[in-house]
């Protein structure tokens, strides 16, 4: 009988995570699928790579957030937590300058991007100065935190220098720099980053703790941009795109050894991506503030799951939707009525949002600070409108080449605005989120899906194809601050009507009595 | 003293939304929740993260007759003599503002006896202990025997001037460690936490308990398996 129950709790934690990982890749996949049966003809071994790919992001999905959970999330509010009860600055400035460096680094995310700019950029010296710009504006958002000094100033103070700075830099550089942004701030970045702004929350007993738990990932995502700008200032590189190879796959045999040469890459990948941050928890709590024993098992089987979770997803994604997406935007390019690409890309948009592992993260983490005030399905919707809207203006740009400046500069300006009309907590989660909606999902299916469509249409894919996860992760920005907005109103009106009738009831009111 | 008791019902996060619907059936609007973490025996599945400790704690004064009745069809409907399904029991309420109870009831009151003390066979230990150190003492207190426990997250109180650190105001980390028990077995598990978490170890535990006038969700535990007829 005891058994039988121990087995029920069990299955019921891997039931719920399973049906949270359907319901956040189901929506996309069988709307690709669907597009495969009405729009574009794959042949067979593409359509059976891409239910492959399928098959895996579901488990990678359900085993990443597992992990998350109950890994990433306890280092980052652990360290988040302790280091500011230290109360020494130099320690705050150093550990959050080495968690931002060392958590970028190890960004699977970036070293896609990395890959593809290659041929501008030497690998190694790109993926390290990301890193310390990282690690740089990750000090500068706990220092702003302590300092008490307004979110607001600061985004307008970092995207004033980098709108200066692309004037200087070279113009087919730009897109893939507000890339970087979006990019860098993927499924290892964010649950941590995002940890540590909630662990510093909660030892605080102040106002604005609730507010200033967000706001890490926001600062973060602008070094990347930074930096990237400032290194094609520098070494004048000219930026080269490197066309993607489209896999053959021919039979169900050739599919397998396509899949099992991509596991080897992402286990070793992965790996060095975790095994850092891991080693630097570890010696963080030997040093500075000891975890209990039963603590650390926890955290190092959730290291586990997100191991397994993100190379089962990575794999996923490259291995199946990558090609699937190239594909199917080539074939668009090719069409007379290829406009079609735009409410396409809206569609697909729209339903790849819940996809992106960090969003999972993110959504989890603003109801549970809010304590269900601005609830997930909220923060879902309106990050499924925004990046529907810029997966639109993308494929735009895709047909049409205009200029990226076109988009980029209207969404910060009003962006930037709007941080001073909406309410502090949805400027900070909008401006988190930019980083978190575009993930792995956007950079393996989206960016393919738009490049191969620039090629066959014949624009250029460095300055127009690239850009699509910039603006990916510009339009949260709009939305969730929109979002605050409406919140703002409603709050305000629900106020005004208490009020009144607060007003018509001032006679009846009694001196208060205490009752024993 | 009027007739009121403090409502507490502890329940899984994934059904903290049946239960406030339950509650808003039964006619209670104002409701105050808290997430918390429930303590768990399988410490294996714990570690691989396949035990759901995620709690949610609720708040409520209710007169001690709709308690009462509350508790009662809650074992029924929300089938809390199902294990892991919940518990909720309810403490006399002793001094109490006007205002509160109006927030609280329709205001129709009666006055009991102050001897008319009826509780039940359980007691509520509360401890307060150094962050970090919650599952010290529950493994203090299961020594000692109690069932299962749960945890809140708290932040203690500093005098102003020794909280700040420059603009920040950084609060006492606290948790909180409830436990209900039958009074049996209250004082085995008190001495227990006074011993492996008391005042002279690192988790340097506060506890004290106080008197549960009913309950729910208790029909079940390992022990009394055989003895309770379940339904």
């Amino acid at each position: 009988m005891v058994k039988k129950l121990v087995l029920m709790t069990t299955g019921e934690v891997l039931i719920e995570k399973i049906k949270e990982s359907l319901s956040s890749v189901l929506p996309i996949s069988v709307i690709v699928l669907l597009l495969t049966f009405i729009v574009v003809p794959v042949d067979s071994g593409l359509l059976l790579a891409y239910l492959t790919g399928t098959v895996l992001l579901i488990l990678g999905m359900g085993f990443f957030t597992l992990g998350a959970d109950i890994s990433m999330s306890p280092m980052g509010q652990h360290i988040g937590s302790t280091v500011v009860k230290k109360r020494k600055l130099w320690l705050i400035i150093l550990v959050s300058l080495l968690v931002g460096t060392l958590v970028t680094i190890s960004e699977p995310d970036l070293q896609v991007l990395a890959q593809q700019l290659e041929g501008s950029i030497n690998k190694t010296l790109l993926i390290s100065s990301v890193g310390i710009g990282v690690g740089f504006f990750l000090v500068i958002a706990m220092l702003r935190i302590v300092f008490k000094i307004r979110l607001s100033y600061i985004l307008l103070a970092g995207y004033a220098i980098i709108f200066i700075l692309a004037i200087f830099a070279p113009a087919e550089f730009i897109p893939a720099a507000f890339d970087a942004g979006g990019v860098t701030t993927g499924p290892m970045t964010v649950p941590f980053i995002m940890a540590l702004g909630v662990g510093v929350a909660s030892i605080r007993s102040d106002k604005a703790a609730e507010e200033d738990s967000f706001g890490l990932v926001a600062l973060c995502s602008i070094g990347p941009i930074l930096t990237v700008m400032i290194l094609s200032i520098v070494t004048k590189a000219n930026a080269v795109y490197l066309p993607y190879a489209m896999p053959k796959i021919d039979n169900s045999q050739e599919l397998i050894v396509s899949i099992l040469k991509e596991f080897p890459e992402y286990f070793l990948e992965v790996a060095i991506a975790l095994l850092p941050i891991l080693i630097f928890f570890l010696i963080y709590q030997f040093i500075i503030s000891k975890v209990q024993k039963k603590s650390i098992n926890k955290i190092m089987a959730g290291a586990l799951y997100t191991y397994i979770g993100l190379v089962l997803f990575l794999t996923g994604a490259n291995a199946g939707f990558m090609p699937v997406g190239y594909y199917i935007g080539t074939q668009l390019g090719t069409l007379s009525y290829n406009w079609i690409i735009v409410p396409i890309g809206m569609l697909t948009g729209f339903f790849i949002v819940r996809a992106e592992p960090a969003v999972h993260v993110l959504s989890v983490q603003v109801e549970n600070i809010t304590s269900g005030t601005i609830s997930r399905n909220n923060i879902l919707l309106s990050l499924e409108i925004g990046v529907s809207a810029a997966v639109g203006m993308a494929m735009i740009r895709v047909l049409t080449g205009i200029s990226i400046f076109w988009f980029i500069i209207p969404i910060y300006v009003i962006a930037l605005v709007l941080t001073f009309i909406s309410p502090k907590i949805f400027t900070s989660i909008a401006f988190d989120s930019g980083g978190v909606a575009s993930g792995p999902m956007t950079a393996a299916f989206l960016l393919p899906l738009a490049s191969g469509a620039c090629e066959t249409i014949g624009n250029n894919v460095i300055t127009d194809a690239f850009g699509l996860i910039a603006l990916v992760a510009g339009a949260p920005l709009l939305t969730i601050q929109i979002l605050g907005l409406i919140f703002k109103i409603k709050s305000s009106k629900a106020h005004v009507a208490e009020e009144t009738a607060q007003a018509e009831n001032t006679e009846q009111v009694e001196p208060e009595t205490l009752v024993m | 003293m009027k007739d009121l008791q403090l409502f507490l019902c502890i329940t899984k996060k994934s059904d903290s939304n049946d239960f406030t619907s339950f509650f808003s059936d039964n006619g209670i609007s104002y409701l105050l929740s808290n997430p918390c973490t429930g303590s768990t025996r399988k410490e294996l599945l714990d570690t691989f993260g396949l035990v759901q400790t995620e709690k949610v704690l609720f708040l409520t004064i209710l007169p001690s007759e709709q308690a009462s009745s509350v508790l009662k069809k809650m074992n029924k409907e929300m089938m809390m003599y199902l294990p892991d399904k919940g518990i909720a029991c309810t403490i006399p309420v002793d001094t109490i503002s006007s205002s509160t109870i109006k927030t609280f009831t329709d205001g129709n009151l009666t006055d009991k006896e102050e001897n008319d003390m009826n509780t039940s066979d359980y007691e509520m230990i509360m401890c307060i202990t150094e962050s970090g150190y919650s599952n010290v003492v529950m493994d203090a207190a299961r020594a000692g025997g109690a069932g299962g426990g749960t945890i809140i997250h708290a932040k203690g109180t500093k005098p102003e001037e020794k909280g700040k650190f420059f603009g920040m105001t950084i609060a006492d980390d606290k948790e909180l460690v409830i436990i209900v028990t039958d009074k049996d077995s209250k004082v085995g598990i008190m001495k227990s936490i006074l011993d492996k978490a008391g005042a002279n170890s690192e988790a340097a535990t506060k506890l004290f308990s106080v008197p549960v006038t009913e309950t729910a969700g208790f029909s079940f535990s390992v022990s009394r398996l055989e003895q309770t007829s379940i339904i």
